[in-house]
């Protein structure tokens, strides 16, 4: 029998050919992350640009309160930043401190869109629903989860319906003086309206509270 | 921190490159050996044997499609037989007989009825050919030149599927044409480890000191190629050389079929396991080993995916019903969610891994196109054999483990 050698330099050719190709693939994908968090920081300041913005927003709001442009606007910008954490939240972590960072300002600009909310509902005889989405990202459960998706999609269906979602591990004072006025104890909870509301499991419950 | 998965994944996708490389590295390096050298003076004579069981329907034009094959016909000995059909088989081959020779046996399996065939040749070299394949004019003139290199034993063609329409076809369809491409680079590394019913070609000097096709085996194509590879020979493929063959058309047939070829591949796997050495080349240390793997990987593969796409389908199901099964819905893709989107993915190597292993992909196939000059239908099948492929890849082997371990339904059905 004719004894074979396995062609061991084309083979070594190959592996390293292999090996060039795989480390490519990994700095690619770290070239990628890297540039996700480079956008963390461009995140960082846009989110602060928008929290300096609603104060000038409240301020016009004063003098043209039932202009709604501005609000539209803020609204917009308050969804992409959450769609941002969320990826964000994926890639680096929930406990990530430049992520925590950015959410805590993500909440103050929640606070601020609701109070102007608020005050459009008030003085303009809008009936735009307001709704507070108590929730914890460390213990989460299916419950959290679900709760979160039917409200996403009433947030995209429904027009009126304004979403604030607050995180347990963001801890701010407003929060907590919230959660004490609502009698919050255990997550996740959900407030439509200044209602707590302790069962949500679907889109027509959600309804039912309006 | 990495979870198990990932690190298979890693380790997978490195096995893969690694081989992908190699085997386009040896298209590069051997591209001279791609075609055969032409056949230098007179052409030998070559007995061409089609085994036949319930044939019917396909003989006729098996038969019409081997006698217009380009080779001088006193060059040509066509064989039929008959392995005791049922059916009007040899009523539909002796339409021919004046240009071919019949013989009929009691049904006996596909192996036997080729046996016989050797039995009776009269070439110097002897092809099989199954009875549902069809073969292009030019294929034998393609092939035989490769037996000039004296230890060449067998030479293989480029099987495609005929007519591929549907589901189960035209995910064959792709399978059989990436299959052109790597039975073409498993030959140009010396490990070829099977050598399809349609259109093999033997030296029968190979057959007259080792014997014809075992009929102890469900795979008697596998256990030849083996066995060749076990005694030294070579084994080549003509990338020019087309036979168009007729695959199962529904999941049953296509079960059984693929049962019955994993079965049998792993059983001589296992009855040749001393191929699993670096005197055997390519086939000893990285063929049959990555094949194994690939096996391993596959099943691994499967119960991951089955398992992350039933909780995603609960968690979709549950939530649908939450939203009274508005579908269409929550679907809100803005540039801003399919920009995140891309860059999410473009973050996972995983996804690299598998962006780079479909451009290998579809480089086989351009590879495969401009040597057969054939249309390979391979645009919508490549979608099904993308997303199902390997589940059915892995639940076949599954299957064929159960199969080897409780050692039931491994007999043949004689055909």
């Amino acid at each position: 029998m004719e004894e074979r050698k396995p062609q061991w330099d084309r083979m070594l050719l190959a592996a390293l050919i292999a090996a060039l190709l795989f480390t490519l693939g990994l700095l690619l994908g770290h070239l990628m992350s890297l540039y996700t968090k480079s956008n963390t920081e461009i995140l960082t300041q846009s989110v602060y640009n928008d929290l300096m913005e609603t104060q000038i927003q409240k301020d016009l709001l004063n003098e043209y309160p039932c202009s709604d442009q501005g609000l539209t606007l803020l609204s917009g910008r308050l969804d992409n930043i959450g769609s941002t954490l969320d990826l964000l939240e994926k890639r680096l972590g929930i406990e990530n401190e430049e992520v925590l960072n950015i959410k805590r300002m993500y909440i103050l600009l929640q606070l601020n869109h609701y109070l102007l909310e608020e005050k459009r509902n008030k003085e303009c005889f809008s009936n735009d629903t307001l709704i507070f989405f108590f929730y914890s990202n460390v213990d989460s459960s299916q419950k959290g989860t679900d709760i979160a998706n039917i409200l996403q999609y009433a947030r995209t269906n429904y027009r009126n319906i304004k979403v604030y979602s607050f995180d347990n591990q963001i801890k701010l004072d407003a929060i907590e003086v919230m959660k004490t006025e609502y009698n919050i104890t255990a997550l996740p909870v959900v407030v439509i309206n200044s209602k707590k509301i302790d069962r949500l499991n679907s889109i027509n419950d959600l309804l039912s509270y309006i | 921190m990495t979870s198990p998965m990932t690190v298979i994944f890693y380790i997978m996708g490195f096995i893969s490159l690694f081989t992908s490389v190699l085997y386009f590295l040896s298209f590069i390096v051997e591209n001279k050996k791609l075609k055969a050298p032409p056949w230098k003076g007179s052409l030998p004579k070559v007995s061409v044997i089609v085994p036949a069981y319930n044939e019917e329907k396909s003989i006729a034009k098996t038969i019409e499609t081997l006698l217009k094959l380009d080779y001088p016909k006193e060059k040509l000995d066509i064989i039929v037989v008959n392995d005791g059909s049922k059916d009007n088989t040899l009523g539909e081959a002796s339409k021919y007989k004046k240009f071919i020779r019949i013989f009929t046996k009691p049904n006996g399996g596909k192996a036997s009825a080729v046996n016989l065939g050797i039995e009776k040749a009269k070439g110097q070299f002897i092809a099989t050919m199954d009875a549902d394949s069809f073969v292009n004019s030019d294929a034998l003139l393609n092939m035989i030149g490769f037996f000039q290199e004296k230890n060449v034993a067998c030479v293989t063609a480029s099987m495609l599927i005929k007519d591929p329409k549907g589901f189960w076809l035209r995910m064959q369809a792709v399978e059989y044409a990436f299959g052109v491409f790597l039975r073409k680079a498993f030959s140009l590394l010396d490990a070829v480890h099977v050598t399809p019913g349609p259109f093999s070609i033997y030296r029968k000097t190979f057959f007259d000191k080792y014997g014809g096709f075992s009929e102890d085996t469900i795979t008697e194509d596998t256990e030849m190629a083996m066995r060749i590879q076990s005694k030294g020979y070579r084994i080549r493929t003509s990338l020019t050389s087309v036979v168009y063959t007729i695959g199962p058309n529904n999941f049953k047939d296509l079960y059984y079929q693929r049962r019955r070829w994993y079965t049998g591949f792993l059983e001589n796997v296992i009855k040749y396991r001393k191929l699993l050495n670096p005197k055997y080349g390519e086939l000893g240390v990285l063929m049959l080993p990555t094949a194994l793997i690939s096996i391993a990987f596959s099943f691994v593969l499967t119960v991951y995916s089955l398992k992350t796409s039933i909780n995603g389908a609960i968690d979709l199901v549950r939530f649908e019903r939450s939203i009274g099964f508005d579908i269409w819905g929550n679907v809100n893709p803005s540039f801003f969610v399919i920009q995140k989107t891309v860059i999410s993915l473009l973050s996972s190597p995983i996804f690299l891994f598998g962006l780079l292993g479909n451009i290998a992909f579809i480089t086989a196939f351009i590879i495969v196109k401009k040597y057969t000059k054939q249309k390979l239908h391979v645009l919508l099948g490549f979608l099904f054999f993308m997303f199902f492929y390997i589940i059915f890849f892995s639940f076949w082997y599954t299957v064929s483990i159960i199969n080897i371990i409780f050692l039931k339904n491994r007999q043949w059905r004689k055909e």
